[in-house]
């Protein structure tokens, strides 16, 4: 019992950080756009 | 020489750089990344395949733009040394190597089997494609003209960073490709937006 209780709790370690990891690639992502998008035509002459 | 019309460009590329500089720093912080282990695995091969790609690259911007005015004196110099090799740089960073770190993040940093090695790869590919896509799509030229010339430059900028999990070929080329655009077709529409022309006053 104890042993399916510890896999459980690593599954959901692992899939917690493949979920962190992918959020900060959506972070990375979006300022990736925005910057570009908002500051490029801003500055333009 | 630092005409208002040529400096707008500049600041925007300054806001881009501290924009870069916090969101790496402030994800290398939180998940902890060793940045040492990055940089110094197979760094023999991903500087050589470096190099090789930015031969490529060299030839790539050479044959597919003509010659166009560019600024002179001082002003040239720090044009290749802040839109050349620090935009390229930048650029490098986010649109390789960053999500090369996610990637390798995703399977444990652990590349011991074939299936892991493909999987890594394929994940690398897929996240270097949407953050090139999107990180252009930013500016109005892709908008109106598509992403297939960037998807395709930093595709073979990545090559090397893919196959030796290391970024610092893919950040040398990309470095590389950007001061041969800013010598060779300063008015570029593909290489170094957003595009800027030459006062020529």
């Amino acid at each position: 019992m104890s042993s399916t209780t510890t896999l459980h709790v690593s599954d959901y370690a692992i899939h917690g950080a493949a979920a962190k990891h992918l959020a900060w690639f959506s972070v990375g992502a979006a300022i990736a756009f925005l910057t570009p998008f908002v500051f490029s035509s801003l500055l333009d002459p | 020489m630092f005409s208002a019309a040529c400096s707008t460009h500049d600041l925007y590329y300054a806001v881009y750089f501290a924009a870069v500089a916090i969101f790496l720093t402030t994800y290398v912080q939180a998940t902890r990344l060793d940045v040492r282990a990055l940089l110094t695995r197979n760094w023999r091969w991903s500087l050589g395949l470096g190099l090789i790609a930015s031969a490529v690259l060299v030839v790539a911007v050479l044959n597919r733009e003509d010659a166009t005015p560019h600024p002179e004196g001082l002003y040239f110099v720090f044009e290749i040394a802040w839109r050349g090799a620090l935009y390229g740089a930048v650029d490098g960073l986010l649109l390789t190597a960053f999500p090369l770190a996610v990637a390798l993040s995703l399977f444990g940093g652990r590349l011991d089997t074939l299936i892991r090695k493909v999987g890594y790869a394929a994940v690398t590919l897929g996240l270097v494609w949407i953050i090139t896509a999107t990180y252009h799509l930013g500016y109005e030229q892709f908008r109106d003209d598509g992403v297939g010339g960037p998807e395709t430059g930093n595709t073979i900028i990545s090559v090397p960073a893919i196959v030796s999990a290391n970024p610092i070929g893919a950040v040398l080329a990309h470095t590389v490709m950007h001061v041969a655009a800013v010598t060779h077709a300063y008015v570029t529409d593909l290489y170094l937006p957003p595009q800027t022309f030459v006062d020529d006053e």
